[in-house]
């Protein structure tokens, strides 16, 4: 009797608990006339021109530019730190306590990064992406509609975040994950942020997204597959095709492999019904990794010995001291570090 | 000795009780929650709490996770907990031209200002003259939409807003993913049809935002060879409901579509143009009903007001900045159309 008593004073206890709720949500959050106030926005002073050059400290990893070169990201005693070069303010990507960053890539269009955290929650770890805006300096999770976070669960401690590929305009995710034995697995996140295994246990190499799709293209094996769509992706006359990038137009460009080497460079709309192959030639063979395809649809070869990067379409040269960092796109320019 | 005997069962006794507390205390919260897990969504569909009810539901309809409440209500229950009443839909409210006359048709003055409330924050620009406000397209139609910031850039715009609907699907067909190649309805810039690029049926009716040559901002339902009529020169579409016309407050229901961001356009008794964007879709910051928009509408003195697409596109661009905050890892979305403010 006792027993049934006392559930019923904390069945009270919950109603009442739920009727205070909907009688605040219903009389005071909604009810109340909004207080509506429009204060007048102060013209902020004009940031001073852009910079030309920016300069940097010693001994930092991972050095990155932002798409339009006005950040410069890097990692600094194992903290991400973004330097505004409008400024010259330094800002932190601040993370979870116990979080360690494992991998970041600036969006291609955006002063926005992906970075990916390493995480434990009640002992198992995670990979977690989170979105940094450069210019608020704030970070925001990736959540669906029910504020479930995005997250990869580490099968084995020695898994790796190997690349993230996206296209922004698609809302589309790609996350590769190395395992210690050497295969890859993809994870795909939407427009909603659910996430899905797409790839498991596979050789994997490139993976890019074309601007204007969702479906990733992919190196598996020696072919090239598109996610989503039957059989391989075969180029005319090339044997054995490497992807190198992709650009806004939706291109999507590929490279012939010749004894390890790069001699043309191939690349076409996708998603265009009558694909029109394009194809660059180049004066000699070289490194995939000395390709550089920028977002804006600029081809680029980096000769390290040289110290001088070519953009291949326009045949113009650039000479530069220390090491080459990467290209961006606004203005055509490239970033290195002089030493 | 009597004192230990009479005090070992008291100890005992609270030992025992001690343990109890603990089990009572969890099969209490157990209960409580039972309780609630059953009972809230009762109280919400069927209780006595309808702005609550009308919020929630219209909030999850203006998503795209309709079908959870599509699939399990019927649709004229639907209509009644959300107080719709359809004998109404369709009567339209004529504009009164009249009620406008632009003042300003030289200079460019604009100013900006910010809105806090505690459900959401909202960023308006005022244009004092009609004239400069345009309408920009993607320039990559049927490939793939821009960011209203980009459009405003290439246009070297003062200020920009996202703007009217566009079929949502990427180029490989996946739902939700669209970029922003195509626009809804039709698109008018500088007296032209630009959108469809041929073909354009004249007497479709289509939910448009527009302004006329002498720069009068013309809302509500109207076709092509209406606008022509009326010397229209920019205009894009969206769709119902119209928020004020007149003066008048066209959104009776407090709740209307659900808290969400919020793109609207209005313009004042004198011709100036009030740009609209509200932030949303966080947990301290759902968004406004369009009710809500219709408010700060009226404050500000809007005559005539329309909304334009809301959710993830809302963006506010202004003197080189994004205003709003996009809630979303890839920051601002990308759109078929915007209004800009030309220089």
């Amino acid at each position: 009797m006792s027993k049934i008593k006392r559930r019923l004073m904390w069945f009270a206890i919950a109603l009442i608990l739920q009727q205070c709720i909907f009688l605040f949500v219903e009389k005071v959050y909604l009810s109340t006339d909004l207080n509506i106030k429009a204060e007048e926005v102060q013209e902020k002073e004009n940031l001073a021109d852009k910079k030309t050059e920016i300069d940097i400290k010693k001994g930092l990893n991972e050095v990155k530019l932002s798409s339009d070169g006005r950040f410069v990201s890097y990692l600094e005693d194992s903290k991400l730190k973004i330097l505004d070069s409008n400024d010259d303010k330094e800002k932190e990507c601040a993370l979870d306590t116990g979080a360690e960053i494992v991998f970041y890539k600036w969006l291609s269009n955006e002063n926005n990064m992906i970075v990916i955290q390493k995480v434990k929650d009640k002992g198992v770890s995670y990979f977690e992406p989170v979105s940094f805006d450069a210019k608020k300096g704030e970070a925001r999770e990736l959540a669906d509609f029910d504020l479930n976070k995005v997250r990869i669960k580490l099968q084995n401690l020695k898994d790796k975040i190997d690349d993230v590929a996206f296209s922004t305009s698609t809302n589309t995710l790609y996350i590769k994950v190395k395992q210690s034995d050497g295969k890859y697995d993809l994870y795909y996140a939407n427009i909603m942020n659910q996430l899905k295994k797409v790839k498991a246990d596979k050789i994997l190499g490139n993976v890019v997204v074309p601007t204007t799709s969702t479906n990733a293209v992919i190196e598996e094996g020696s072919n090239i597959t598109i996610l989503n769509s039957k059989g391989n992706l075969s180029i005319p006359n090339v044997k054995s095709p490497k992807i190198l990038g992709s650009d806004v137009n939706d291109n999507v460009y590929f490279g012939e492999l010749a004894n390890n080497k790069i001699k043309k460079i191939y690349y076409t709309v996708l998603s265009d019904s009558n694909r029109k192959w394009n194809e660059i030639k180049l004066t000699q063979p070289v490194d995939e990794d000395s390709i550089i395809i920028d977002y804006s649809g600029k081809v680029y070869v980096n000769n390290k010995s040289e110290g001088s990067v070519l953009e291949v379409i326009s045949n113009k040269s650039i000479k530069y001291k220390g090491d080459f960092v990467q290209s961006y796109s606004k203005e055509l320019f490239l970033g290195w570090i002089i030493n | 000795m009597e004192n230990q005997i009479n005090h070992r069962p008291r100890k005992r006794k609270r030992k025992k009780k001690k343990k109890s507390n603990s089990v009572v205390l969890f099969r209490g919260i157990f209960d409580i929650f039972i309780f609630l897990v059953i009972t809230t969504p009762l109280v919400l569909f069927f209780g006595p709490y309808d702005n609550t009810r009308k919020t929630v539901i219209s909030t999850v309809l203006a998503t795209r996770h309709a079908y959870l409440i599509n699939d399990l209500i019927p649709q004229a229950t639907l209509n009644k907990m959300l107080g719709i009443d359809e004998s109404q839909d369709g009567v339209e409210v004529a504009q009164d031209m009249k009620k406008i006359n632009v003042k300003y048709k030289v200079g460019n003055e604009v100013n900006a200002y910010d809105i806090h409330t505690q459900r959401f924050d909202g960023y308006v620009v005022e244009i004092k003259n009609p004239l400069k406000v345009k309408v920009a397209m993607t320039k990559f139609l049927t490939k793939m939409g821009q960011k209203t910031s980009e459009m405003a850039e290439e246009h070297d715009a003062v200020a920009a807003i996202n703007g009217g609907s566009f079929v949502d699907k990427s180029s490989d067909g996946t739902l939700y993913a669209g970029t922003g190649s195509e626009p809804g309805g039709f698109v008018i810039s500088e007296g032209k049809v630009i959108y469809p690029t041929s073909g354009a049926k004249e007497n479709n009716v289509e939910n448009v935002i527009a302004f006329t040559k002498g720069g009068e901002l013309i809302v509500g339902d109207h076709t092509l060879a209406e606008l022509k009529k009326l010397n229209v020169q920019e205009a894009m579409c969206f769709r119902k409901p119209n928020i004020i016309i007149n003066g008048v407050r066209q959104i009776k229901n407090k709740t209307e579509d659900g808290l969400n961001p919020r793109t609207a356009v209005g313009q004042k008794e004198d011709g100036t143009v009030i740009f609209l964007v509200i932030d949303g879709r966080k947990i301290t910051e759902p968004g406004a009903s369009l009710y809500d928009v219709q408010e700060i509408m009226m404050n500000r003195g809007a005559v005539n007001a329309g909304a334009l697409d809301g959710g993830y596109s809302s963006t506010m661009y202004y003197k080189g900045d994004l205003l709003n905050s996009p809630n979303a890892w890839n920051g601002e979305r990308s759109v078929a159309t915007a209004f800009y403010v030309e220089q």
